[in-house]
């Protein structure tokens, strides 16, 4: 027997393993979706719906990303990332006039400051993960009412390039922007020693500590990168409509976690892979996009992304104990 | 005789009036209210939160502003400790008129008089508070449909085809009341129109982009007009129309609020009109209502701001900026 029989057959074993066996579920079932869809909907596939798709996708899934480093070292989740979205979608807004990257810095570099003031609590301070966050997200939202009086703050040349342009139809800058952020993320989280310390701070927290492990720098680098994704976030949401106010966001905390969870990062910590949060925010955009392109009635989306979510985590968990 | 009697007793009862009047002239001054109302989160909440703060001051009235996130329970909640401070009245805008009917009755219970702003919730239990002022949700929405069929004849379209509904959240007396005044209007004035679907977006432009999206997708070129219940969701609508490759200015685009930037969207050619609604109108009511409750004027149960029709002609007359801090 050859090693070249031997290597698809061990791959796809890998593939159903029970660390890996939901996160296989949720993209067979993303990609079996959306090709029926193409083949079943009208104009599912056309360039607008695919484009409307990604945007959504894009702007969940950067958030996600951000928190999934939080949930893979251990902390639960970090509840301020609508309130840190919504105010870099009005700091993004309020520097759009010195141009598209000079505004979406202002952003970044809130977020990285609210992320390393969280970090610094949880991590250093040692403060308990999900009130400290809570307690956050109310100051940020108090901060971003104070700066914009609690108004609506327009573009003068409404949405940017990065909020309505396409690098070919179908495919917008801001999905292009999600796509680079998963490569990077990924290769941080699998192929550096950062990465590794901060799964193995989320597996056994007391162990890591003891093999002297940098575990306060790894929480507080977790915060930094989930308050970046969520100003990312808000800045991307802020470029498409040329607005920004305190309503951006409302919804960012519940979706990025779905998304996370769905795709298969382990709420425990230690276990996950930021390819699978792209996966399961994927698979919620494409669910959310089909229902919505059907016309559903609102409580009938609700029953069925709420069933779907339950469906694809149970089958994730039943399958994982019948590998073992 | 009769006659000099008739004088003298007319000038008596104007005398006895205009001393009543003088006396009831500042009867609110030092009263305690507290205003159960919503956050800054929401623009149009900000700015009436701040109007109603300077003219209850303007007035004498000692007004307590407590605010929650939209969040019913917290304001059943906020009730209660508003009912235990002893207030000389509560001011509530209702986040769901509904649910807060126990509140409510806890409040005619305590015997503090209640009165009600923006939000009206159903009729049939008004006994529940002294008066109702803001807007009349069902107005608007019929303005919205009247506005359609102006934006349709203005622009040469036939009254026939498909139109679109961007809605509030489900569920709320707003949303509800909003949605039936401009389909009860529409099926009057173009009974050959049909709305082909609605989604709810959420009073927030994000979720609008993404629930039209889904409505061009699969009714397209069918599609002939687009309600929005909020400007800043038609702002979501537009977004979605030019990634959807359709014209905007070949629709008839419907608003509502007033809102800057639905504002900007008119003046741009992008959306036909939009329907008032003042937050500097509404605080004036409502400390109006205050004044009249305190100085035991006469209190009709509904008092309603006025929400004409705006289109580019008389944006900039009726549409003021709203004031800043």
């Amino acid at each position: 027997m050859s090693t070249a029989t031997l290597a698809p057959s061990s791959r796809l074993s890998g593939l159903f393993a029970p660390a890996r066996v939901q996160a296989t579920v949720i993209q067979i079932a993303t990609v079996v979706m959306f090709l029926l869809a193409c083949v079943s909907i009208d104009n599912f596939a056309s360039a607008a719906n695919l484009s409307s798709i990604l945007y959504a996708a894009s702007t969940v899934g950067i958030a996600a990303v951000g928190l999934a480093s939080v949930t893979i070292s251990g902390n639960l989740f970090a509840l301020s990332l609508g309130a840190t979205a919504a105010f870099s979608s009005i700091v993004f807004i309020m520097a759009s006039g010195l141009g598209v990257w000079p505004a979406l810095a202002a952003s970044l570099l809130l977020g990285v400051a609210f992320g390393a003031l969280q970090g610094l609590v949880v991590g250093w301070l040692r403060c308990n993960a999900i009130i400290s966050t809570i307690a956050a997200g109310s100051l940020i939202a108090g901060l971003a009412t104070w700066v914009s009086d609690g108004r609506t703050v327009l573009a003068e040349g409404g949405p940017t390039w990065l909020g309505s342009g396409t690098i070919v139809p179908g495919v917008p800058w801001q999905a292009v922007l999600f796509a680079a952020i998963v490569i990077v993320g990924e290769v941080l989280m699998q192929r550096t020693r950062a990465g590794w310390e901060l799964r193995l701070r989320g597996t056994n927290p007391d162990a890591a500590e003891l093999a002297g492990l940098r575990v306060t720098r790894m929480v507080i680098l977790s915060y930094v990168l989930a308050g970046a994704g969520a100003a990312i976030a808000g800045a991307l949401i802020a470029a498409q409509s040329g607005t920004g106010n305190l309503r951006v966001g409302a919804d960012l905390d519940f979706s990025a976690i779905a998304a996370m969870l769905v795709g298969g990062i382990a709420i425990g910590g230690g276990r996950g892979r930021i390819i699978d949060v792209a996966s399961g925010t994927l698979f919620l955009a494409v669910l959310t996009n089909i229902l919505l392109v059907n016309n559903f009635a609102y409580e009938v989306q609700l029953m069925v992304k709420g069933l779907a979510v339950l469906v694809a985590v149970t089958a994730g968990a039943l399958l994982a104990r019948k590998s073992r | 005789m009769t006659k000099l009697r008739t004088t003298l007793g007319a000038l008596l009862a104007g005398s006895f009036l205009a001393t009543a009047g003088m006396a009831a002239d500042g009867a609110q001054d030092g009263k305690s209210v507290i205003f159960l109302g919503a956050d800054d989160i929401c623009e149009y909440c900000a700015v009436y939160n701040d109007q109603i703060r300077k003219m209850a001051a303007d007035k004498g009235i000692n007004l307590e502003v407590v605010t929650n996130k939209f969040d019913a329970a917290q304001q059943a909640t906020q009730v209660d400790q508003a009912i235990a401070k002893k207030p000389d009245a509560i001011l509530m805008w209702t986040i769901d008129g509904t649910a807060l009917f126990p509140a409510m009755r806890k409040v005619q219970r305590a015997g503090i008089p209640l009165l009600l702003i923006d939000v009206q919730p159903d009729q049939a239990r008004e006994d529940l508070w002294v008066q109702y002022s803001g807007g009349n949700y069902e107005e608007r929405g019929s303005k919205a449909a009247q506005l359609m069929v102006q934006a349709l004849d203005a622009k040469g379209m036939e009254k026939t085809g498909g139109v679109i509904m961007i809605t509030g959240m489900v569920g709320q007396a707003q949303t509800i009341s909003m949605t039936k005044g401009f389909t009860e209007t529409l099926a009057k004035l173009a009974p050959e129109m049909e709305i082909l679907g609605a989604q709810p977006g959420n009073w927030d432009t994000g979720t609008s982009t993404q629930a039209a999206a889904g409505l061009f997708t699969k009714y397209g070129d069918q599609i002939k007009g687009v309600y929005a219940a909020e400007d800043i969701m038609m702002q979501g609508v537009l977004i979605a129309a030019e990634r959807a490759g359709l014209d905007p200015t070949q629709m008839a685009m419907i608003g509502d609020g007033c809102e800057p930037v639905g504002i900007k969207n008119i003046k741009a050619g992008l959306q036909y009109g939009t329907v008032l609604q003042s937050p500097v109108d509404e605080a004036t009511f409502a400390v109006q209502s205050m004044v009249d409750l305190f100085t035991g004027a006469e209190m009709p149960k509904s008092v309603y701001v006025p929400h004409p029709m705006v289109t580019a002609e008389n944006v900039d007359e009726v549409c003021q900026p709203w004031p800043t801090k």
